[in-house]
């Protein structure tokens, strides 16, 4: 190239530096919103002279050649990238516990007096008035009356319970897909990201792809990712068995578990590790929910194993020793499903005991028997021992304390979280006023560049008239 | 560098305090509608707990009172039984008085003798008298009465009714035994009566009949006494479920007033909170209008 003609080149790289400014600005301001985006910023460097027009000018002097375009370049920083992961996994872990426990609470009903709560006071209460009227077949049907209630405040308590952990129970299979779809997504990424980087070619858009869907993942499964050399990133579960690793994803299965059929998580057909994000949350609901049920049913088998044992000790309105109060099923024990009264009772009232055996049908202690066991301290349920009424305080307020634990950690998580968010922001969220001026910037350095590409070419021009 | 805010860290943190003022005025509201602090286990699981716990002390406590009322009824059928049998009592003692007078003709006779047969036919009534499905004095057994119709007294031992009228509170008998006023160490009132009205009319043996008549009036003394010490027995049972009465009201007015400290909501703060975060709400929805969404975009040419 002739040396009038260098500064067309440099020209025309300003010209395109210029362009290629507005370009990627007008790329950045179409993102403003989109999740996961990290602003983009033109790499641009001063070319070097060439060494060929030393003679022209002299030893030792040299003109650069204008500016090149190195590349473009997101700004982005791994640590606030994986700080993000690590905190959405927290608040997905959260924000699923709570969102599953919240039901529970309320299948206890207790606000609104139709609960097992209400139906255990109305039960031993109606003994209790069966004490004062022991030969009342009127209180005694009343007293059936309210065993059924009872009765059925177990059975809808304890079925809405199941139906909560099984929506739970749902939520994680549904999560598992999601997360089969996601890695899937990550390791066909890791493969473009690969290539475009071999190709020296711009990967940022495809890099904010891959962070969203690991974010993703991670509010999931809690699952960390780990950058490789080559650009492709490694997620790996609680105990680093790995989820994606390159192009190859380990396939997360939901398979289930006897006796409740409730999923148990595998990767490649060993148990998966989940310690953190919606999964965990799930998982720990699950197990909240269960221990309710059992709680639940030591509950029912407790009152019926106590109400029985007192109750077949008397004589009912007939005289004849007193049989149980509440069925035993044909097989295993009572639980707060099969809890019912028994047939006999329900088909006779007369049948439910009030008196001491010989006592006489004007006794009550039998009926106040039945009435003491609501607060006495020594029935045992389960592992716990206590009165009813107060296994049964503890057993709502520990689903309330549970749901409470979880959202008051979600207001800090939270907090946390978008803390987290607001610094990726800082470094890699788009502002619209310094796009504005890097809007002005570029298009000023492009009208400069076309106003010396006209002074080159009158140059030119002035040259070329010399010969004429 | 400093720190960057960008317009997507300012929308996201508008949402989240627009989202949390929103949280707070539906609580206000919620508190101030329903009256409770606590309106779900979560708000306050201790207080909830304790809520579940006094609500069914409270429970008891009401089943108590009925208990008690219903056992002062039957007392109160006791006592006016005993003091009608104590006026019975007077009348027969009245005339055993005339009758045990050596100067009474013959057929004054036949009159006493008859209203003393009416009192035995009365006396066995009263001491028979029921509430409900029960004989007041005949304890637990209802099958039969302390006098059978031949009014022979029944010879097992009477249980007294008893119920439970507090926590852990002793048992209040309801009634007071047959046996320990309708019969002394020789035989039941009824018996006593009788071999007096036969007297009265005379066997043939007047020394006997005379000797009876006078030591019926003895015995007639023992039997007032005997259910005056009845009486008095049921009026100590009567003041009793009073007073438990008075104790379980005041039980369960101090358990109520726990229970609203507890979950009842404070309306004057309940009403202020409402406003202050409605005013805050208002003031972040207003600011974010106005001021929140400018950039130099707005300002360039």
């Amino acid at each position: 190239m002739g040396v009038n003609f260098s500064v067309f080149e440099i020209g025309r790289r300003a010209l395109r530096a210029g362009q290629t400014g507005v370009a990627v600005t007008s790329h950045n301001i179409a993102n403003v919103n989109t999740p996961g985006y990290a602003r983009q910023s033109v790499q641009l460097s001063a070319a070097a002279p060439d060494e060929g027009h030393g003679w022209l000018l002299g030893a030792g002097i040299n003109i650069g050649t204008g500016v090149n375009i190195d590349g473009i370049k997101g700004n982005r920083d791994q640590f606030i990238a994986t700080r993000l992961q690590t905190e959405t996994a927290t608040n997905g872990r959260l924000t699923a516990e709570r969102d599953a426990l919240a039901p529970v609470e309320a299948a206890f009903n207790e606000a609104d007096r139709g609960g097992i709560g209400s139906a255990l006071k109305g039960f031993f209460g109606a003994f209790r008035d069966l004490e004062a009227n022991p030969t009342s077949t009127a209180v005694r049907a009343s007293v059936v009356e309210k065993g059924n209630t009872l009765a059925s405040a177990f059975h809808s308590t304890r079925a809405r319970l199941v139906e909560i952990r099984q929506q739970a129970d749902q939520d994680v299979r549904a999560a598992v897909n999601t997360v089969n779809d996601l890695a899937e997504k990550v390791a066909q990424l890791n493969t473009q990201i690969r290539i475009a980087e071999n190709h020296d070619t711009n990967s940022s858009d495809l890099v904010d792809q891959r962070a969203v869907a690991i974010n993703q993942i991670a509010e999931i499964t809690g699952a960390r990712s780990t950058t490789n050399a080559d650009g492709t990133v490694t997620l790996t579960l609680g105990d680093g068995q790995a989820l994606v690793y390159s192009d190859q994803v380990s396939t997360l299965t939901a398979e289930d578990t006897p006796p409740n059929g409730l999923a148990t998580l595998k990767i490649d057909g060993q148990p998966a590790v989940i310690n953190d994000g919606q999964l965990r949350g799930l998982q720990n609901a699950v197990s909240g929910i269960g221990g309710q049920i059992q709680t639940l049913d030591d509950l029912a088998a407790s009152i019926a194993g106590r109400v029985n044992t007192v109750h077949s000790s008397g004589a009912d309105l007939n005289g004849t020793a007193g049989g149980a109060f509440f069925a035993t099923p044909s097989s295993g024990p009572v639980t707060a499903q099969n809890f019912d009264v028994a047939a006999a009772i329900k088909t006779d009232p007369r049948r439910v005991v009030a008196a001491a055996n010989g006592a006489g049908g004007g006794d009550g202690s039998i009926a106040r028997g039945v009435a003491e066991l609501l607060s006495d301290n020594t029935s045992v349920v389960g592992a716990a021992t206590g009165s009813y009424a107060n296994v049964f305080a503890s057993l709502v307020s520990s689903a309330g304390a549970a749901v409470k634990a979880a959202d008051d950690e979600l207001v800090t998580q939270s907090a946390i979280l978008a803390q987290t968010q607001a610094q990726r922001d800082s470094i890699s969220g788009v502002s619209l006023d310094e796009e504005a001026i890097n809007l002005l910037q570029y298009q000023k350095a492009y009208e400069a560049a076309a106003r010396f590409l006209r002074v080159a070419d009158e140059m030119t021009q002035t040259i070329l008239q010399l010969g004429q | 560098m400093s720190f960057r805010v960008t317009d997507a860290a300012s929308n996201a943190r508008l949402t989240r305090q627009i989202t949390t003022a929103r949280q707070r005025v539906s609580v206000s509201q919620e508190q101030l509608a329903s009256g409770k602090r606590i309106n779900r286990p979560s708000d306050d699981p201790v207080g909830a707990d304790t809520i579940i716990r006094l609500r069914t002390t409270q429970a008891q406590l009401e089943r108590f009172t009925n208990n008690a009322a219903a056992g002062k009824e039957t007392l109160q059928l006791g006592d006016d039984a005993l003091n009608q049998y104590q006026e019975v009592l007077d009348r027969a003692r009245v005339l055993l008085t005339q009758a045990a007078t050596d100067t009474i003709v013959i057929e004054a006779r036949e009159p006493i003798a008859i209203e003393l047969d009416g009192i035995t036919a009365r006396l066995q009534q009263l001491a028979n008298t029921k509430s409900g499905d029960y004989y007041v004095f005949g304890g637990t057994r209802i099958d039969a009465p302390p006098f059978d119709t031949n009014g022979v007294l029944n010879t097992t031992a009477t249980v007294e009714v008893t119920v439970q009228v507090e926590p852990e509170g002793t048992l209040v008998a309801t009634g007071v035994a047959a046996e320990s006023f309708l019969t002394d160490a020789t035989g039941s009132i009824l018996d006593t009566l009788k071999a007096a009205s036969a007297a009265v009319r005379g066997t043939g043996n007047a020394t006997a009949d005379s000797t009876t008549i006078r030591g019926t009036l003895d015995r007639l003394n023992t039997f007032s006494t005997l259910s005056s010490t009845a009486r008095t027995k049921i009026g100590e049972r009567l003041n009793h479920l009073e007073e438990v009465t008075e104790r379980l009201s005041q039980y369960n007015l101090s358990v109520e007033q726990i229970a609203q400290r507890i979950e009842g909501v404070d309306f004057a703060e309940a009403a202020v909170n409402l406003s202050a975060t409605n005013t805050a709400l208002d003031a972040i929805l207003q600011a974010s209008a106005k001021f929140g969404r400018r950039s130099l975009l707005d300002f360039l040419g």
